[in-house]
Formats: C-alpha cells, structure tokens, sequence
C-alpha cells in the first residue's frame, strides 16, 4: 500500500448532544481515513450518525445541545479540534468545503447567487471586483450553469432546485478546495437530476484531484461514485471496504440485509422484498452492544453484551468488519 | 398580477377603508346623544336661538347631507367647527398641537429603535446566556408591559421633586439646550416601545439563526460577523414590517398619556380636554385624522414590502 | 416511528392511542430475546401543564393574580375601611397606620380599601371583556376559516375597518361620545360595562384573524381530511378536532389581551373618560394622586405600583402559557 498520509483522519470521533430528554450518542466511537483525490461514501440511514460526523468535521455541532466529546480530526495533518475559531475560518470555504442536502434553504433568499458565489471569493482570496465577477462567471460554466453572466444577477428563487444545486457546488468549489463534503446532495432533488449532479461531481473532483466525502443512504449513489464505502449504524461504523468488496462479499449482516432489499431488476416478477425487520434503535438509550443486534438474524449473546470491534477482512488492507458472528478477531 | 395593478388595488382598497371610516367616525358623533347645541355652546337660551343656531351649525339637516358636507369640508382640509369654542375651526384647535406630538413621537420612536434592535440582537446571538438573553428580555417583557402611566409618578417622584434635576409637569423649562423638559417624557414614551422591538427583534433574528442559509454562511468560513449583521439582518428586517401595527397603536395611546400627565400641550392632550368638555368634534377630528394615518402608512409599507422582497414577485 | 411532534402537534388529541408510544419491538435471532422496553406516552395537555407548573415565575403570577381577584370579588365582606366615605375622624392624606395601612387620599378616604375596590373595574374590563372578545373571535374565526368563501370575505371588509382605527381611539371616541350618559349608573357601573362592551367589540377582529389563520392551516392537515373523508359533518370537525388544537394558543392570546384590557381600562379613568371619581379605579386614583406627589406619594404610587403587578402577572402568566403550550422558541 502506498505511504501516501491521509488527507483526512478521523480517529475515535463521539459526538453526543445533550438534551433535556437525555444524552444522544450521536455519532460513537468512529474512525476512518480518506486520501487524496479519494472519493468515500458513508452510507447509513436516517439517524445513523453519517450527517452528524460530516458536520462534526466542519464543526458545525450546534452547541448548545450538541459537543464533541473526544476524538482527533486530522485534516492535511493539522487538528481541526485544537485549532483556534481563526484558523478553522480560513479553512472553511476554502480548503474543506461543505454541500448540503437542501439546495432551497442552503443560499440566502435576499441575496443574488453572484453575491454568494463571489462572498466566498472575497473571503479568502485577494481578488480584485473583475477578476471576481470573472471567475464566478467561470465557476457557474463549470458547473454547467447556461449564460452565466446573466444568472449572477438573480436570486435563488429564480433557479430551479437542480440549478441550484450546482450553484451550491459551484460555490463550494470556488477556492479548489482539498476536500468537498456533500451531506446528501441529491436527495431533495429529482431522480433525473440526481444523476446529472452525482455526474458533475464526478467529473469535477477527478478535474481537480479533490477529494470527497459523500454521505447518503442510498446505496445505488455510492455504487456509482465512490472509491470506498464506510457502513454506519447507530452512531457507530459496522463496515468499510471498496465498493467491490462491500457489494460482492459483504462480512456484515446490516450491508447484506440493505443489499437483500433493494429491489432488483432481474429478479423473477413477483419475489416479495425483504426488508430488514423491526426499526432503527433510539438513540436516547442506546443498546449496550452491538446497534443492529436487535434486527440481526445472526445475533448471539455476546452481542448483547459488547460492541464488536472493527476487524480486518478477507486479508484485504481496505476490508473492515464489526461482528462477532462474521468477522470475529482472531484468537 | 403585475405590481402596478397591485399597487392600484391596494389603493382602492385603502380609499374605501378610508371612506369606512369617516363614516363610522361621523356617525359616531353625529348621533352622540344629547344635543351639543344645547349642551356646549349656549347654556341660556331661547328655543329659537337654539333653532338658529342648529340651522348654522347645519345641524338641522338630514344625516346623510351633513355627511357629504362634512366630507366635502374635509377634502377641503377643513375639520369642523368647535362645539365648544364657537366659531373656532378644529383647524386652529388642533394645529398648535400637532408639531409638539410629531416631535414627541418621533423622538421617542428613534431612540426605542436604537436601544431595542441592538438589545434585540445580543439577546438573539447569545440566545439563553443568563445575562445577555434572559435578563435582557425579563426586563424588556416588563418594560413592555407597565403602562407608561406607572413610571411616570415613579420617574417624577425621583427625578423632579425629590431631587429636582427635571421639571415635573411644567412644559417651558428650556434647561439643557432644550433638552430637560423632553427627558422624562421621551424616556417613558421610548421605554415601552423599545421593551417590545427587542423582544420582537429577537424573536425574529432567532428563526433566521436556524435556517440552513447561515449554517451555509458559517460553512463558507464567512465570519461570524459577517453571518450575523449582513446574511441574518437582512432576514430578519423584512419581517419587521409586522411590528408597525402595535407600534403605532402604542404611539397613540402613549401620545394621550404622556402628554397629559406632563402636561405636553400636544394633540393628544388637546383632544383630551377637548373630549372633556364634550367638544366632540374635536375628537372626531382626531380620530379621523389618525385613522387616516395609520391606513395610510400601512398601504404605504405594505407597498414597500412588495417591492423590497426579492422572493416576492407579481 | 416516533412523529415529530412539533409538525403535527394536534394529532394527540384527536385518537385515544398514543401516537409517540414507541413499543421497542425486538426480533432476536437464534433463539435470544431480550425484553421489550416500553416509552410512557403524555397528552399534549398533560405535557403543556407539567410544563406550566415547571415555570415558577408563571405558577406565582396565577397565584397572585387569584389572589388578588378573591381579595377585591370579596372586598365587601372584608373589614375594611370605607371607601366611599370617610370615617368619623377626617384625616388628610395621612400616612400608613394601624388604622389606614396604606394612609389616606386627600380627600381623607382610606387608600387601602381604596385599592382594594379599586381593582373592580379593571378585573371586571380586563377578564370579562376578554372572555367576550375570545367568544365572538374564536367564533367568528373558526367559521370564516373554515367554510370561506362569501363569509370569510364579508368578515374580512369588516374587521379591515375595525383595524384600520387605532383601536385605542375608537374606544375613546366611543366613550367620550356616550360616557356621560352611563356615569351615574350604579356608581361607576355604567362607565364600566360600557367600556367592558366597547374594547369586546373593537378586540374581537384581531383575534379572529388569530383564529382564522389558526384554522386555516389545521383544515389542510391531514386528520381533517381523514375525518372528512368519513363524513364528519362540518361541525363536528370543528368542535372535535379544530378546537381543541386551537385553544392552547388561543388562551395564550386571551391571556395578554387581559393584560391589555386592564392597562387601556386603566389610561381612560386616568385621562377622566371612563370610571369618574370618587368612585374607586386604580388609574383615576393615580391620575389624583400625581398631582399630589410632593405631599403624598403614595396617593400616586400605590395604585401604579399594585397595576403594574397585575399587568406584569399577567404578561408572565401569558408568557408561561405559550411555554407551556408551544415550546418551539425555548430550543
């Protein structure tokens, strides 16, 4: 394997909010690397802690409720976590960016998207007006947005939500930065344009050698982008390998029972789905040991008991599995 | 809809308010119980002169025809005749009165703003800190709830008799530049006034806090400066117009109290006295005029807040 | 799944079973089960006064306000002194003693019972005229927002009229124009009810608006829809299912118009339209007293003092009310 250090290291990350009804583990004891120009996805659903982990990566935790409770961000082998409100200022935007899951509430309805695009610009480069208004007109055509000058002067309301969109990534690709973070991007979107704008970020991060964080729970999204998949549930990662190695031999009963029950198209008429039975833990009290223990079909008492570690797969240096039952550690 | 049939729309629509009103308004004292001959203007007097008089005042007339003439006075610029005073306009009644309450108001509303927008948005950025918010707006609630009548004899008690830094109740002490005789007033007036725009402000600026727009702001390593006053104000200003109903509201009612407890010989004060002496057409003079006032500024804003709002587009 | 109960915070009250209930159903594998756990469900009423009574600030505001409201209904069974007249011995503006806790007035009456009774008018003004503006605005509300139409519109040219004045002046036009008529009437009655009839008349359009808008947005949910769907006569929507969702926020509204009430009630007696004296009002008492402050001070400050509470236990009490009923701005 290459001695490539990784752009980004997260390292134990427990992120818990702090709520009058309790405290939410949110995110519980996560780690995992991403490399340059490298495009991960974290897959998980509703309540599993991906979108918490992206936003604890920008700092973005409302404090109030919420804190980060321990853990090492390395980003480009700096800490995010020590660093002062300043220097996390000038990364944000800049060299980390973020896209977030609603393009209609994401821009400012008062301001012009050119306003927007070029803020971000003046914020951390040192760009004269013109050479402002020329490199938003480019970013716009970048990202596939027709006659550009004229759209600098309108409003979000004025753009459809996939238009949107790519002004969302125009903007947050506006200073080439090291790492996009997209918190589902196309979920808020239709079908047709999720695929355009799944495309285009494609296409721009294998441009620009950027590398990016994709978190969604729809596993056909990562099939197509993404080098490396990390499976979360219930605040906690239970896989990570490369999209072969989660798609065609899986060691984890969740990612198999979310791959059983995507409906497929070759599959004889009439096969009932196989949904995975029973409901996403609450994350109020969470379960002692292992998050899916209640829906697995393999639980075993000890997985009552005790969350099972993150072992090596299949011999395979990108292969990680949490189960007892099917990546026990090795006596 | 395109804007120019908005705006002319909304015009008719105030015109008819308006004309709701005066109706109302006229009405109201028209049919006041009581013939204001008899009662205000002579008190002895022979059944004929009294006939003569009504017939002068136009008071014999039938409902409607002193309506119209009314309103024709009106559109005139000409509110009446005293019942009181005889053979004095309204005109001249209220006009001495007019600038002193314009400039009491206006004073007081510009320093409500200034104190209660900035309270509001600390209150509103440091949400739930104990002194910053909760102290903040517990003061504010209470600022916004006692009725200026209750810190007036507080106020004048401790500053003008006890120790005699400010007039109590005499208007004319011109000590300060000008300035001490306005003191008191316009500190009680603004008080209320700026209790309610900080509360108002704050509650508005948190809702924009939460939107996903500022996390995009924060998000693009903008500073929190730069979040706050420019991306979060913009938001919250527009929903602001909503605070101009029970502002003016306030205004007036303050305006009646203030001036008459300080002895302010404005126009709330005139019509006080007026009404008193049931010099009604005094009053329904004033009413109307506010009335009028208070309509028109709101299709004003109203107006305005169709133009100013990029998202609203006719 | 638990709903979120801040989108459809109505829907407790409509179905006997709880809707936040979340029974944590368990499918074990291999023969292990661990047991049910089961989440208490509260009634959204339940749950605003255990809120309610949680806010000490609200809970002593009703507690004085009760207080107060016992003292002056039963003032004329209490041992006070005569408000009316004076005593036997005519004492000027004397101050507290055993005999006159809180001093005389300058016209020798006993200021103690003078505020006692002088509470009448505006607990009288304040609760009774609120409960008619409540009446007439919820009603009025309700069907212009839920049947529409040729009503909605007729009430809609009606209560821009209304609004158009400032409410406070119509209120003194109205008073001062039939006053005089009423004044003698049943020592201060009159003035009383004429005043409690004009603020229910010229309150009630802003809270129907408040009502209507209410309604409007409960008639486009769901659960109306369903109940329509059964053929749940109109009616019967509106008592079963839109009232008991609008009354939390309608006290609230209810609660601040008291307050209101009271302070208006207070600057008519006070400017000389209204309660005339010698009959007992708080604000002609203040309107008295201030020309009396170097003299007696208390003339002036205790009833500003004793409506200054009311008005401020009552602004608490609404404050603690919406609170309790809408938690939203606390998060």
């Amino acid at each position: 394997m290459s001695a490539v250090s990784p752009l980004l290291s997260v390292q134990d990350l427990r992120t818990h909010f702090f709520t009058r009804a309790g405290v939410v583990k949110a995110v519980d004891g996560v780690s995992f690397d991403l490399r340059p120009g490298e495009t991960l996805g974290i897959v998980g659903e509703s309540g599993s802690g991906k979108s918490v982990t992206a936003l604890s990566i920008m700092r973005l935790i409302p404090s109030p409720p919420g804190r980060i409770v321990s853990g090492k961000l390395l980003f480009d082998n700096q800490d995010l976590l020590a660093m002062g409100k300043g220097r996390l200022r000038e990364l944000r935007g800049n060299k980390v960016s973020m896209i977030f899951q609603d393009p209609m509430t994401s821009l400012n309805p008062v301001f012009t998207i050119g306003y927007q695009l070029e803020e971000t610009l003046r914020a951390h480069t040192n760009l004269g007006r013109g050479e402002l208004r020329a490199r938003a007109i480019e970013l716009l055509e970048r990202v596939g947005i027709p006659s550009p000058e004229r759209r600098l002067r309108d409003y979000p309301h004025n753009f459809s939500g996939g238009m949107r969109q790519r002004v969302v990534i125009a903007i947050a690709l506006a200073c080439n930065p090291k790492l996009v973070i997209a918190d589902e991007p196309t979920t808020a979107l239709d079908v047709t344009i999720q695929a355009q704008i799944l495309d285009l970020l494609r296409t721009l991060s294998k441009d620009f050698g950027t590398a990016v964080l994709l978190i969604t729970h729809d596993l056909g999204v990562v099939a197509g982008m993404c080098d490396r998949i990390v499976v979360m549930y219930g605040g906690k990662i239970l896989e990570t390998g490369t999209v072969d190695e989660i798609f065609f031999s899986s060691k984890q009963p969740y990612t198999q029972g979310l791959l059983h029950s995507i409906p497929r198209m070759d599959e004889p008429r009439g096969q009932m789905l196989q949904p995975i039975p029973g409901s996403p833990p609450d994350m109020l009290h969470p379960p002692l040991g292992c998050p899916f223990m209640p829906r697995c079909p393999y639980a075993i008492e000890r997985c009552l008991r005790e969350m099972p570690p993150l072992i090596r797969v299949d011999t395979s240096p990108t292969h990680d599995s949490a189960c007892w039952v099917m990546a026990p550690p090795a006596r | 809809m395109s804007l120019l049939s908005f705006t002319i729309k909304r015009l008719i629509g105030m015109v008819l308010i308006l004309i709701g009103v005066s109706i109302i308004t006229f009405a109201l004292v028209a049919y006041a119980p009581g013939n204001p001959i008899r009662t205000n203007v002579v008190q002895h007097a022979t059944p004929d002169t009294i006939k003569m008089l009504m017939h002068k005042y136009g008071l014999d007339l039938p409902g409607y025809q002193r309506y119209f003439n009314y309103v024709g006075g009106l559109l005139h610029g000409n509110l009446g005749l005293s019942l009181a005073q005889p053979g004095v306009s309204v005109n001249d009644i209220l006009a001495s009165g007019l600038p002193v309450s314009l400039k009491l108001g206006g004073v007081s509303l510009l320093v409500a703003l200034l104190v209660g927008i900035p309270l509001g948005i600390i209150a509103a950025v440091r949400q739930n800190r104990l002194l910053a918010d909760n102290m903040n707006m517990g003061a504010m609630l209470i600022l916004y709830s006692i009725p200026p009548f209750v810190l007036i004899p507080i106020l004048q008690l401790i500053f003008a008799i006890d120790l005699h830094w400010l007039p109590a109740g005499q208007w004319g002490d011109d000590g300060w530049l000008g300035v001490k005789e306005w003191v008191m007033p316009v500190t009680v007036y603004a008080a209320g006034l700026a209790g309610f725009f900080a509360r108002s402000v704050r509650s508005f600026m948190l809702e924009v806090l939460h939107q996903d727009y500022i996390r995009m702001a924060r998000a693009k390593g903008l500073r929190e400066r730069r979040v706050v006053y420019i991306h979060a104000m913009k938001n919250t200003l527009l929903p602001f117009a909503s605070v101009l109903g029970p502002t003016i509201a306030y205004l007036v009612v303050g305006a009646f109290i203030v001036e008459d407890l300080f002895s302010i010989p404005g126009i709330g004060e005139i019509t006080v006295q007026s009404t008193l002496q049931n010099d009604l057409t005094v009053t329904e003079a004033t009413t109307l005029v506010l009335a009028v006032a208070v309509v028109v500024i709101n299709a004003l804003t109203d107006i305005f807040y169709t133009l100013a709002d990029p998202r609203v587009r006719l | 799944m638990s709903q979120d109960l801040r989108q459809v915070p109505q829907a407790e009250t409509l179905s006997e079973g709880p809707t936040t209930a979340d029974q944590y159903v368990v499918t074990g594998g291999a023969g292990f089960t661990p047991p049910p756990e089961v989440v208490i469900p509260t009634s959204l009423s339940r749950e605003a006064l255990r809120r309610f009574m949680a806010n000490r600030l609200s809970v002593a505001s009703t507690v004085l306000i009760l207080f107060l409201l016992l003292l002056t209904l039963l003032a004329n069974f209490l041992p006070l002194q005569n408000a009316f007249h004076h005593g036997p011995d005519l004492v000027l503006d004397a101050p507290p003693s055993g005999a006159h806790w809180a001093g005389t007035d300058s016209n020798g009456l006993d200021e103690f019972s003078r505020l006692v009774f002088g509470m009448r008018p505006a607990f009288a003004v304040g609760i009774i005229g609120q409960v008619i503006t409540t009446l007439l605005g919820v009603a009025f509300g309700v069907v212009a927002g839920f049947y529409g139409g040729w009503v909605d519109n007729v009430l809609a040219r009606i209560t821009d009229l209304i609004f158009a004045f400032p409410s406070f002046l119509l209120a003194f036009l109205v008073v001062g124009v039939f006053g005089s008529q009423v004044t003698g009437f049943g020592g201060g009655t009159g003035s009383v009810m004429l005043i409690t009839v004009v603020f229910a008349l010229v309150g009630w359009p802003s809270l129907m608006r408040f009502v209507r808008g209410l309604t409007l947005s409960l008639r486009e949910q769901q659960f109306v829809e369903a109940a329509r769907t059964v053929g749940t006569p109109g009616w019967k929507i509106i008592t079963r299912h839109i009232l008991p969702n609008t009354w939390g926020l309608v006290l609230v509204q209810a609660t601040f118009g008291v307050g209101a009430y009271i302070s208006t009630e207070a600057v008519l007696s006070l400017l000389g339209l209204g309660v005339q004296s010698p009959n007992p009002d708080l604000g002609v008492m203040v309107s008295s007293g201030i020309g009396q402050l170097s003299v007696n001070p208390i003339e002036a400050l205790a009833p500003s003092a004793l409506l200054t509470i009311i008005v401020v236990a009552f602004a608490f009490l609404g404050d603690g009310l919406r609170d309790a009923v809408d938690p939203r701005g606390k998060e």
